[in-house]
């Protein structure tokens, strides 16, 4: 019994298959696959996941039909290559004790014909609200095709060594369309009644049993409730859950929430509560006997024990979570709970870089999805020459992500490290980005890099501004500079006067305006700093505008999946959102905005704070006066160039992997 | 062709002659595998060359690895460059042109996202699209991206080309040195112009040094940022082309305008909005700057120069010495062959839409044509040449290897149930390509065969793009085709869109397709709706038959009958629930939030989740199982619809005028079209506000550049735009609509309503045929509401398929 965790370590058998543990790392994009097949990128990242000691692996859907694909690197199952690529793949993930089920499935109208060039199939001719393409009704004759795609896909997964497979029926997939009774129109047999809106799946199912048998771990995932009118409410799709166990051809039932018209909901950010999809598979597990899985922001093993002790599910989603340490499972297995890096729900690089059709990867872990590129376990430098017993010795100074990855990493591979930072606190902007209302669990990614860098020795003196000569004098084998960046004003007229200030002056509250005061944030960056700042001051009381030249206020918030919420929020507030409009000047108590298209000029009265978001300015100082006078010298993070977390934890990482010794 | 005289004849570049002064210039394609040219771009360059075009200049060759702008990007630092660029540039030789190899960083307008590390770039500003802040650049990084520079100059020239073009116009490192907009550095690389240059004439003199004295160096310049108050103007880029060509290392310019921060046009690939030959005077500028001290250095327009007629009077009146033609060649490879043999109505006019050739995003879709369905921007196997690029991969079309005598569905095309199962697959291959189209991989046009005129007819209803498309294919293979339309016009939605402002070269389509029809003697019936019992009867009203039958057997039915005006898609947000009572989507959102406390389990707040009992009580909107009838009315369409003031975007382009000032669009679509009639009834004079429920108005008017220029021109009418806001109902004289984040309603007065809704599917022609006639198509909005190219290539496939 693995200490603390009376649940979570206690095996459990699912259909044919029996799993080591409780924590399955459920289906998710990657956009790892390469030419549509399972490749080497892909198989690294699940292996890792395994060997962390997960105890079931869901892998990403797998396409069983040409007429979806719905994403670029969609792998297509359908096609007998993949079956060598699946022996590949779960070889790779058996070297460990953990079960890998496939996920199988087609995207229906959830998709655009960009890729396939042929047209998008549904059961009714509606377009997707994210694609916004229009679909074709699907006729009888596909619908059967469709169906011997399943088991033409069940049967390639049998034989590529996977020990089950998982129906799609969740946030984007035909088989809920065809559930879904706002989805669904159809006036023939696969419409109208439940019975006829199920007909799909259970041919589906009836196919896959007559192609593989009845002795493969064969589950399905439901989508709990659409949160749409008229579409699948919760009794439905408990009522939906009755009658698929009762088909008696089923193993298990994983949930979750939500579709395309409310991805956030599916895949919620750190706006929205841990565990938030519970009472789904909770409910749905009180009307079948069938291990129920669970999902949604299950962020630590303690939640996930609870979880399985209060009789919420059979077994726990965490997907984020070890996307972000791959060895959450075994951490917690080795009463090591407290040094799992723990997901802060971002959203920014995993399912952000998925809608802009970029592959997988993590804020925090730069190997995640670079497995290949970033391998683990690190190479450990060695000095050749007499000095050998002498750890290599690296100064790193700023204690920002950037600064303490590279603290973090060159550590593991040797180097006596000191870490410097100017402030008290460690964490750069991180300890800015606390202070905005929801974002709090952003401040983990601060504190797993402070207790790695402990756990790995690294000697930190905060409070300490570092001077080339204070480099100069010690005797470095390399010197890493993390430096950071500063705000700056643009170079707009009245910038300089004093109701005008940076997100950190308003965040440190060294300007701020009272309640019932008029400010106006001002976004050129369009991420979470104009947002998070202009929520703040409303919060605060004050009465809030933002202006930006973009032609919607808080753009890149749809990445991470905030933007309906945040939406939600400020408008309640009554915040003012004014797009397409630059600053042109600033006066007391007043700033002038200028259409972009038009040229007309807005005069904005009684400002009582202007808030100036704009792209920081490189604190480069240091590394200027030191070119040239250390043997290595690297720049990490804004003081290379100002962008975001993640590319100062990349960056981080890099530079402490290319030190080498002379 | 005595007309184009000038443009037919040879030029000089540098050590170099081309046969003619047309260059296909360097674009995005998306095509290269692994990051080398490949196959395809093979394929496409020398079906162009086939055609006649003077000098094909390859898409840009990144120069080093801090410039990774887009997936599918061609980076030319790599080891294999040589012999990949080699092939492609070898087959360009074989017909004819001259093959340049573009060469390029793209600086601060690339991107971290693929190469997950910093950009680098002059100075640290950020691209207004982008955000992104580069890594200012240092020597020894200025040094490395010459080296790049050089590096791949050498692979163009182990590739045999005839020399390379540096990219100093819209998406450059050199242009961003260049200009005072990208440029802030203090130093010997920052501030005069002299200094600005240094960058650009130290890659020059690299890549000279390169290439060696035979080959040729040409750059692509932007001449106007359109900036005025910072960027490049037409005067400084005059004193930079003097100074540039009088270095003797610049064989030929390249004149392109514009930057991003241009308001009033978006000067990449400018759409149908913006005049031909938009960028001509400013070459004319140029080319008179530089006459005097390089007067061999040609100078090429480029910049919506659309066919050889336009081209030859730009040469004519001396405004450049040769023209670059992209997206012209893209929609007709042919199109210079057919122009000197006489033969411009058999080119297939490029519409300046945008629609499949702007593939720059990091979407990574192929680039593909919205009217050459040749143009295959895909692997998939419904091309005919049924070859991926990766080998031997399947033919999708055979899902069910175990099942081989069961008849297939098809996703258009042929309805399957009809059908043996040998002729149910939309991936049939048809003949090997005609080797002198030296089109290899680019799928061919079809062959022309006389027509057979006592064979079966196909029968087509609907003469919109699907239709005539099919019509032509077929008629080319020897088919003999009778087709009908409703209206009394060819053409479909295509010439109803093309009444929008601005939209008329879209009809240039449909226009070369009638005329096609006709060449081919194509039995045509306009105004003739065509009933599902006459087809079923034999009875195809005015159609010409042989003497000896009384009934006409159709030997294929192809049903193109396009799309109407749906009833408006159910707005998620908000709805009226069963008690009448207005309530929102939400409602299911909110309990998520407000069971949380209950239903969750947080760590952080120590609170404990019920147990399995306890979830009983969760309970979403939504109620009882909706067995039975599943159709809800309220969904399926915007409650007062039927108003008498409510109108549609295809009445509006019809003509119909609306009565009275103020106009509510009510926009589900963000579509051209509906767009179209915002500026239309603006212009009008009409008060026009459009309503929509996304984050902003004119998303579709993005990918294809026109958004800048269409909100310039419509917020010059004062049109008001709604975004992210649900209608509820239209009532007499007034809109009732809802933030989708904000709770209550509120009005909005409307003289007149205009719905731009998703037109539905006109498919019940299809379904009374259905498995009833022998052999039964369908294609194009009829399948499903799309756009152009849709039509065009599923009405291709149709003909193929007979």
């Amino acid at each position: 019994m693995a200490g603390q965790y009376q649940y979570l370590f206690t095996p459990i058998r699912v259909g044919q298959t029996v799993i080591p543990n409780r924590i399955v790392f459920s289906a998710h994009l990657t956009n790892l696959a390469e030419d549509n097949l399972p490749g080497p990128r892909l198989i690294a990242y699940y292996a890792e996941r395994a060997r962390g000691g997960c105890g079931l692996i869901i892998t990403e859907e797998q396409s069983v039909h040409p007429s979806d694909w719905a994403y670029q690197p969609l792998i297509h199952g359908f096609d007998p290559h993949v079956v060598p690529a699946y022996r590949r793949l779960t070889r790779a993930v058996h070297d460990y004790d953990t079960r890998i089920f496939a996920q199988i499935n087609h995207n229906g109208m959830q998709a655009s014909s960009i890729y396939s060039r042929r047209p998008v199939l549904g059961p009714s001719p509606l377009p997707d609200p994210i694609h916004r393409e229009m679909c074709k009704e699907i006729e009888p004759e596909e619908i059967a095709e469709i169906v011997r795609g399943y088991a033409l896909v069940a049967r390639h997964v049998r034989e590529g060594g996977f020990d089950g497979a998982e129906l799609q029926s969740s946030h984007s997939s035909l088989m809920r369309q065809f559930f879904s009774p706002y989805f669904n129109r159809r006036s023939d047999s696969y419409g109208g009644s439940l019975e006829n809106r199920m007909r799909f799946a259970l041919e589906v199912i009836e196919a896959i049993r007559a192609e593989i048998g009845r002795d493969f771990t064969l589950g399905i995932r439901l989508c709990g409730d659409e949160l749409i009118p008229a579409g699948l409410t919760f009794d439905d799709v408990r009522e939906i859950a009755r009658r698929l166990e009762a088909t008696g051809q089923l193993d298990y039932i994983n949930t979750s929430i939500g579709e395309f018209h409310n991805l956030y909901m599916v895949e919620g950010s750190m706006h929205t509560p841990p565990g938030y999809q519970l009472f789904i598979s909770a409910g749905i597990r009180e009307v079948v006997k069938l291990p129920v899985f669970c999902t949604g922001r299950i962020k630590d093993p303690v939640q996930a024990e609870r979880i399985l002790r209060e009789g919420l599910a059979d077994m726990v989603g965490v997907v984020r979570g070890q996307i972000c340490d791959p060895e959450f499972t075994r951490k917690a297995r080795e009463g090591r709970t407290e040094s799992i890096r723990l997901c802060i729900s971002c959203n920014q690089y995993c399912i952000g870089r998925m809608g802009l059709n970029l592959s997988l990867g993590c804020i925090q872990t730069p190997a995640t999805g670079n497995e290949q590129r970033f391998p683990r376990p690190i190479p450990v430098v060695q000095r050749n020459d007499k000095r050998q017993a002498q750890k290599p010795g690296l100064m790193v100074v700023g204690g920002g992500p950037a600064g303490m990855q590279a603290a973090k990493v060159a550590a593991q591979r040797g180097f006596q490290v000191t870490l410097y930072e100017q402030q008290q606190e460690l964490g750069g902007q991180v300890n800015l980005i606390v202070k905005v209302p929801n974002r709090v669990e952003f401040g983990d990614a601060s504190r797993n890099l402070q207790r790695d860098i402990l756990e790995e020795g690294v000697e930190v003196r905060t409070g300490v501004e570092v001077t080339a000569d204070l480099i100069e004098q010690e005797q470095l084998d390399a010197v890493i500079l993390a430096t950071g960046s500063r705000p700056s004003l643009p170079p707009v007229a009245g910038a300089d006067l004093p109701h005008v200030a940076t997100t950190w002056q308003v965040l440190q509250k060294e300007k701020l305006a009272q309640a019932g005061e008029y400010v106006l944030v001002y976004d050129q960056v369009g991420f979470h700093q104009a947002t998070s700042v202009a929520e703040f001051l409303a919060e605060h009381g004050c009465i809030v505008e933002v202006v930006t030249p973009q032609f919607f206020v808080g753009g890149d918030l749809s990445i991470t999946l905030d933007i309906e919420l945040w939406y939600r929020r400020v408008l309640a507030k009554g915040m003012r959102l004014t797009a397409n409009c630059f600053l042109a000047s600033l006066q007391p108590g007043g700033a002038t905005i200028i259409n972009n298209y038009t040229g007309q000029p807005r005069q904005i009265e009684n400002v009582a704070l202007a808030v100036l978001v704009t792209p920081q300015t490189a604190h480069d100082t240091l590394y200027h006066q030191l070119q040239g006078k250390v043997n290595q010298l690297y720049r990490v993070g804004d003081c290379l160039a100002p962008r975001r977390v993640e590319h100062a934890i990349l960056d981080g990482e890099r530079a402490a992997r290319a030190l080498s010794l002379p | 062709m005595t007309m184009q005289n000038r443009l037919f004849q040879p030029i000089m570049i540098g050590p170099r002659e081309a046969r003619n002064r047309i260059v296909f210039g360097a674009h995005t394609t998306n095509f290269a595998e692994h990051n080398l040219l490949s196959k395809q771009h093979a394929d496409y360059y020398a079906a162009r060359a086939a055609g006649g075009v003077g000098m094909v200049v390859l898409e840009e060759h990144i120069v080093h690895p801090s410039d990774l702008p887009y997936a599918y990007a061609v980076l030319g630092y790599l080891p294999g460059t040589p012999v990949a660029t080699g092939t492609v540039v070898e087959r360009i030789h074989a017909q004819g042109s001259l093959a340049l190899v573009q060469l390029n960083h793209n600086g601060q307008q690339s991107t971290g996202d693929h190469s997950q590390r910093e950009m680098w770039a002059p100075s640290a500003v950020p691209d207004v699209s982008s955000r992104e802040v580069p890594k200012v650049m240092e020597l020894a990084d200025m040094r490395a991206v010459i080296e790049g520079f050089t590096l791949v100059a050498k692979h163009a020239v182990q590739a045999e080309s005839d020399g390379v073009e540096l990219q100093v116009a819209d998406r450059s490192l050199l242009r961003q040195f260049l200009s005072p907009l990208t440029n802030q550095r203090t130093g010997e690389y920052g501030g005069s112009l002299e200094n600005r240059l240094r960058f650009l004439q130290e890659t020059i003199e690299a890549v000279d040094a390169a290439l060696g004295t035979d080959r040729v160096l040409g750059l692509r310049l932007c001449a106007d940022e359109l900036a005025p108050w910072a960027g490049l103007t037409p005067e400084q880029s005059i004193e930079i082309a003097r100074l540039l060509v009088e270095t003797g290392r610049v064989d030929y310019l390249t004149i392109t305008m514009g930057s991003i921060l241009s308001t009033q046009m978006f000067p990449f690939h400018a759409s149908m909005h913006t005049p031909p030959g938009y960028a001509t005077q400013l070459a004319a500028a140029i080319r008179q700057g530089v006459m005097n001290h390089a007067p061999t250095v040609p100078v090429f327009a480029a910049g919506r120069i659309m066919n050889a007629s336009q081209a030859e009077r730009i040469l004519a009146e001396e405004q450049a010495d040769g023209v670059e033609m992209i997206r012209a060649l893209i929609a007709d490879p042919r199109l210079l062959d057919l122009s000197q043999a006489d033969q411009i109505n058999d080119v297939r006019p490029c519409i300046a839409c945008n629609q499949g050739c702007q593939v720059r995003s990091v979407m990574n879709v192929k680039l593909s044509c919205a009217v050459n369905p040749d143009v295959v921007g895909t692997d998939d196997t419904w091309r005919a040449q049924g070859s991926r690029p990766h080998g031997t991969r399947i033919n999708k079309g055979h899902i069910s290897p175990h099942h081989p005598n069961q008849p297939r569905a098809t996703t258009f095309g042929e309805t399957p149930g009809t059908l043996d199962a040998s002729e149910v697959n939309t991936h049939e291959t048809v003949g090997p390509s005609n080797p002198a189209w030296g089109a290899g991989n680019e799928r061919p046009s079809p062959i022309y065969r006389p027509m057979q005129r006592d064979a079966s007819p196909f029968i087509i209803i609907g003469g919109g793009p699907a239709g005539m498309e099919a019509a032509r294919t077929a008629a080319m293979r020897g088919r003999q085709v009778v087709l009908y339309e409703r209206e009394a016009t060819l053409g479909g939605t295509v010439v109803l869109a093309a009444r929008g402002p601005g939209r008329r070269e879209l009809q240039l389509i449909t226009d070369y397709l009638q005329s096609q029809l006709e060449q081919l003697g194509v039995e045509i019936h306009l105004g003739v709706e065509v009933t599902a019992s006459e087809i079923l009867r034999g009875v195809y009203p005015r159609a010409q038959r042989r003497a000896q039958d009384d009934k006409l057997r159709a030997e294929a039915v192809l049903v193109a009958t396009g799309a109407h005006t749906g009833r408006g898609q159910a707005p998620p947000l908000p709805y009226t629930n069963e008690d009448g009572q207005s309530s929102r989507v939400g409602a299911g959102l909110a309990n998520v939030f407000d069971l949380f406390p209950e239903a969750g389990c947080c760590p952080a707040s120590g609170k404990t989740a019920p147990a399995r009992e306890g979830c009983g009580g969760v309970e979403l909107a939504g109620g009882e199982i909706k067995d039975g009838a599943s159709t809800n009315a309220a969904l399926e369409n915007i409650a007062g619809r039927e108003l008498p003031h409510v109108t549609d975007v295809r009445h509006i382009l019809r003509g119909e005028q609306i009565e009275g000032q103020r106009v509510v669009i009510i926009d589900e679509t963000n579509s051209h079209g509906v767009l179209s009639v915002a500026e239309l009834l603006a212009t009008q004079g009409h008060t026009v506000e459009i309503v929509t429920e996304d984050w902003y108005v004119g998303r579709d008017l993005v990918a294809t550049h026109d958004i800048v220029s269409w909100m310039s021109r419509v917020l010059a009418h004062n049109v008001v735009m709604t975004p992210h806001t649900s209608v509820v109902r239209i009532e007499p004289g007034r809109v009732i609509v809802s933030d989708r984040f904000v709770e209550g309603e509120r009005a909005i007065v409307a003289d007149a309503v205009v719905l731009g809704v998703y037109d539905q599917p006109s498919q019940d022609l299809y379904y009374a045929l259905k498995g009833r006639v022998p052999r039964l198509f369908r294609a194009g909005d009829c399948v499903a509401p799309r756009r152009i190219e849709h039509a065009i290539q599923e009405g291709r496939q149709v003909g193929e398929q007979l």
